[in-house]
């Protein structure tokens, strides 16, 4: 009796089944007819269904966007600065919650304050463009590298505190070094942490669309987001053709979604109430 | 930051650092793993404090100059002309983009919680397909603004998209993005479906801890759904609420890449952070110009955030 | 003790590969070829003529590639892709428009941002570059600045109204010479269930109200300002935005905008020529620029030309034309003997010619033979008529609000939702404008 939640709710379900299907379904499905449909149909009658289906909407679009540039430097760009923010805010947390070194609490409030600040946009592009990081892949991971670190660093803090300090003193007393500690026995304790953040990172860099704007000058050096952009701009009335593209893009998050979608939710929820 | 949640136990909520245990030794870890400690916070600490710290910081100190960013334009320190400039000739802009501040923050925050906390009711109940409708209702939150921006701008295309056919029906036709009237409500729209998963979460994991017991009793007294919710769930949950009003507010007032896909800012949907991107990256390019947009725009979230969380905590207090 | 665990083996893996992986791309040997870098605005006929010259380029000078880059459109995210690159160091040409005439006094704040750029050193000096003899003299000087040539002016658009001859002779309708003729043909369309003019503001903004409100102050102010020159009565203080003529204006305005295509905010601009082509509508408010897009969307349609009357007296009722897009070679940028080699190559009469055949603009380069869509349409009007430079001030980036470039269109479009009336419009522009002209 204690799990039971309160009874079957008919009224509950069509609520539901109504409320997704128009907001969220429908407009995704759309996108996907739109995307098949030819030119000609789509400007004639483009609530019907594709016919005949247009597959090469997606190959023109891939090839007129160059997305596969784009996706190349997504995924660098994603992958190295999510790395690099989970690694950095381990390193932080991990002596900071210790109190290894020496003002730690400054260390923490700072972080914590951080979240205040105003929008550093345009000192990062001044800084962007005095430390050489405008418009190259190295300095554009580095840009991207300080929203995981932050977030990581509250995150690992609170999880740092539930393995035991014995637990530090014994490896140092074996011999085992800091780093060794921190890689072998550290990291596997707090996977969840790490899947959380990571994820949490790595979906804020892969959909910045403000950082290539501002930050990258190149068309070889864009993100997907940032290409998609631009074919909108040189494609506005080509809806198929831009269905297609979006489609692209969205595809492998929805994919990843439906993967993670536990860690997401999960990850989001705590993120949320950790912040 | 303002957004803090309460200290749920459950939720393990962060603390401080432990104060020092009696006994424990500061250096656990001695001599060279000392230093690869030091060593390997090094650039972590760098990068927040280049890239985090001084760029936060820094917002004030050009928002008092006129600088450009433009190599052989000079760049002087003005003082507070910047601001003059702000509420004297740059004031019709200033003041639409404020109210169109005001209106878009305080509709996102009010209808979106509202909505969800409709949503988390429903999902509440036992009905099949839970997990599938949650997912669903979340997946906006991954997608980012480009996505979602343009797949909204294909929904509400003014010559034959699905929306101006479905207002036809009533004789209605509208220029959607680009009608004075209808932009801003429309950009209000796709900005609550893109966080509303979020919300919803949030309130449901605040329904999920409250006893089960609770609602039985409630519903053994022969309570009406309106007056279990009311008398109930709502206040069971108001460390939920304190987040989802917090962030909510707190992020709407900030958004402006998602209107930078929508609208670009015109059409009365020139939010402070819409004029702060253009000013700088744009229009005039004075850099200490959207610097100080950017100041406003820091002072306006403070000045509605502080209050607001005070508020919230109070009235958890008072409730539970 | 070796436990190490697949996730921090991963952990290791991944952070060696990613530093060196992104090592690997950043550091890797400087190929011997140079680039130049060219980035414009989005104009699709323009576009694809210059890819395929950079094309050209390359096979001529095979160690010289072109990074060629847009952004539409020009209000927006081309405005900001040229504030960064005017920033940074990584564009070596850039296109604008022609910086003259300047304000009588410039200054910061009341010079455009191409202005501004222009008169602050951003800009190489062209003057002895070999292809500047080829050029008009005339239209040289309007992107010259103290002495200095800054800019390749590539020709003059024209700007007016494109109407479907096949329609016009449906209705038997005939070319209206004046702003009543216009109007009673307009009634005429519409009775008749036909769109009568088309023009799209969608992702460009009221901006493109211009070509209603620029022809109406060239016909219907201009001639009774000093020296019949608008901008510089305006820049002077000899007129006033307060002036009966422009309360005028903003009235004809409001009531041409009324034969628009419904919607024709949500419209994108990149659209019209194909849905003028489309016949969705009888006339297309344009500039000759967007001539090539609609013999592309269409090439049977047959389009006539003539220009926009806002005037009930006939005289002055002619087209407007102004500078098109122009070159740039930028002071930071990277590799300023590729970026001349490029112009050098633009400049030469085949590769001109193709562009100028291509886009449908007036030549700006001496002699030479033209046969573009636009020439035949445009007829007697090619490359005539009131050059913009004496109708419509180049407002600045900053500065009183309504006065900046960005905003002033705005008021425009409130003028016709009736948000506010002509007169209080004219006030707002006033307001603070000798501030803009001191």
């Amino acid at each position: 009796m204690r799990h039971r939640r309160l009874n079957f709710s008919v009224g509950a379900f069509v609520f539901l089944v109504l409320f997704c299907a128009i907001l969220y379904l429908a407009p995704l499905i759309y996108l996907l007819n739109v995307a098949l449909e030819s030119a000609h149909q789509f400007l004639a009658n483009p609530l019907t269904l594709p016919h005949p289906i247009m597959w090469q909407n997606f190959v023109n679009a891939w090839r007129d966007a160059t997305m596969g540039v784009y996706f190349s430097n997504s995924v660098i760009y994603t992958g190295a600065a999510t790395i690099l923010a989970v690694a950095c805010a381990v390193f932080l947390a991990f002596p900071v919650e210790r109190r290894y070194v020496r003002g730690s609490n400054a260390v923490y409030l700072s972080m914590v304050l951080g979240f205040f600040l105003p929008i550093g946009i345009i000192p990062l592009f001044i800084e962007s463009q005095m430390l050489h990081l405008y418009n190259n892949r190295i300095g554009y991971i580095l840009l991207h590298i300080q929203g995981g670190l932050t977030l990581g660093f509250i995150f690992f803090v609170a999880y740092f505190k539930t393995i035991p300090r014995e637990l530090d003193e014994s490896a140092a007393l074996d011999g085992c070094g800091y780093l060794r500690y921190l890689f072998q026995i550290v990291l596997p304790l707090i996977k969840p942490a790490l899947a959380t953040v990571g994820i949490y990172a790595a979906v804020a860099v892969w959909n910045d669309l403000i950082g290539p704007v501002v930050f990258l000058a190149n068309n070889s050096l864009f993100p997907l987001t940032r290409g998609l952009f631009t074919f909108y701009g040189s494609y506005q009335s080509e809806w198929t053709l831009l269905a297609a593209g979006i489609f692209i893009v969205a595809s492998p998050l929805i994919l990843a979604f439906i993967i993670l979608q536990r860690n997401f939710i999960e990850g989001s929820l705590s993120g949320s109430l950790k912040l | 930051m303002v957004g803090r949640a309460p200290e749920e136990p459950a939720s393990g909520a962060p603390a401080p650092p432990s104060p020092r245990r009696g006994g424990a030794r500061t250096g656990v870890f001695q001599g060279r793993q000392r230093a690869a400690m030091y060593f390997s916070m090094l650039p972590g600490a760098a990068i927040y404090l280049v890239l985090g710290i001084v760029p936060s910081a820094a917002t004030a100190i050009i928002s008092l100059t006129n600088y450009t960013g433009v190599p052989g334009i000079p760049a002087n320190f003005v003082g507070i002309q910047n601001y003059v400039q702000a509420f004297t000739i740059e004031w019709p802009g200033v003041a639409h983009s404020i109210i169109d501040t005001l209106m878009f923050a305080s509709a996102v925050t009010v209808v979106q919680n509202v909505l969800a906390l409709l949503v988390a009711e429903m999902l509440r109940r036992r009905v099949p397909g839970v997990a599938f409708f949650r997912a669903l209702i979340f997946l906006p939150a991954v997608l980012g603004v480009t996505v979602i921006g343009l797949l909204w701008a294909l929904i509400f295309n003014p010559s034959g998209g699905p929306a101006a056919n479905f207002l036809r029906l009533f004789h209605v036709s509208t220029a959607f993005f680009g009608s004075n009237t209808w932009a801003l409500p429309l950009v209000i729209f796709v900005q609550i479906w893109s966080s509303l998963g979020f919300t919803v979460l949030v309130y449901l994991s605040g329904m999920n801890a409250v006893p089960v017991e609770l609602f039985e009793v409630a519903q053994l007294d022969g309570g009406s759904a309106w007056n279990i919710f009311r008398f109930v769930t709502f206040p069971m949950i108001a460390p939920s609420v304190t987040v989802d009003v917090l962030l909510a507010a707190v992020g709407s007032l900030n958004v402006y890449d998602l209107i930078y896909v929508l609208t670009d800012g015109l059409y009365h949907t020139n939010t402070l952070g819409m004029f702060m991107f253009n000013s700088a990256f744009q229009g005039s390019g004075n850099l200490g110009f959207g610097a100080t947009l950017s100041m406003m725009l820091f002072t306006i979230t403070l000045a509605v955030a502080l209050p607001l969380q005070r508020y919230l905590r109070k009235r958890e207090a008072r409730i539970l | 003790m070796s436990h190490r665990t697949p996730m921090a083996g991963a952990m290791a893996a991944s952070l060696v590969l990613t530093f060196g992986g992104v090592g690997a791309l950043a550091f890797r040997p400087a190929a011997s070829s140079q680039t130049v870098k060219v980035i414009t605005w989005v104009n699709p006929p323009a576009v694809t003529i210059l890819k395929k010259i950079n094309a050209e380029f390359h096979h001529k000078y095979p160690n010289i590639r072109v990074i060629f880059q847009t952004a539409a459109n020009r209000a927006g995210p081309y405005a900001t892709l040229e504030s960064t690159s005017i920033r940074g160091n990584t564009v070596d040409i850039m296109g604008t428009g022609p910086i003259q005439p300047l304000p009588p006094h410039p200054s910061v704040n009341n010079e455009s941002n191409e202005q501004l750029w222009a008169t602050h050193g951003l800009y190489l000096r062209l003057n002895n570059q070999p292809w500047v003899k080829q050029f008009m003299p005339n239209i040289n000087r309007t992107e010259t600045y103290q002495g200095k040539l800054l800019g390749l002016v590539t020709g003059t658009y024209t700007q007016g109204v494109f109407y479907n001859k096949v329609m016009f002779a449906k209705y038997h309708l005939s070319v209206p010479h004046t702003y009543r003729a216009f109007i009673a043909l307009c009634q005429n369309l519409k009775r008749h269930g036909v769109t009568p003019l088309f023009d799209g503001l969608q992702n460009v903004g009221p901006g493109y109200l211009g070509f209603i409100y620029e022809p109406l102050m060239q016909e219907v102010w201009r001639p009774h300002v000093p020296g019949a020159n608008l901008n510089r009565a305006l820049s002077t203080g000899q007129t006033t935005w307060t002036s009966p003529y422009f309360i005028k204006i903003m009235q004809r305005e409001k009531t041409i905008m009324r034969y628009l295509e419904p919607n024709f905010q949500g419209v994108p601009w990149q659209s019209m020529p194909g849905d003028f082509a489309d016949g969705k509508a009888a006339m297309l408010l344009d500039g000759s620029w967007d001539l090539a897009a609609v013999h592309t969307a269409n090439p049977k349609m047959k389009v006539g030309f003539f220009p926009l009357p806002g005037s009930n007296q006939a005289k002055y009722n002619v087209p407007m034309v102004g500078g098109d897009l122009t070159w740039v070679v930028l002071a930071h940028g990277p590799n300023h003997a590729a970026a001349f080699k490029w112009l050098n190559f633009f400049s030469s009469p085949k590769i001109y010619q193709q562009y100028v055949d291509y886009v449908g603009i007036t030549p700006s380069r001496i002699g030479g033979t033209y046969h573009s869509f636009a020439k035949n349409v445009l007829g007697k009007w090619f490359g005539k008529g009131v050059n913009s430079a004496v109708v419509f001030p180049d407002l600045p980036a900053s500065g009183p609000y309504w006065d900046q470039s960005s905003n002033w269109p705005k008021l425009q479009l409130d003028v016709y939702l009736g948000k506010y009336t002509p007169k209080q419009v004219a006030h707002m522009y006033q307001q603070n404008w000798p501030q803009v002209i001191r």
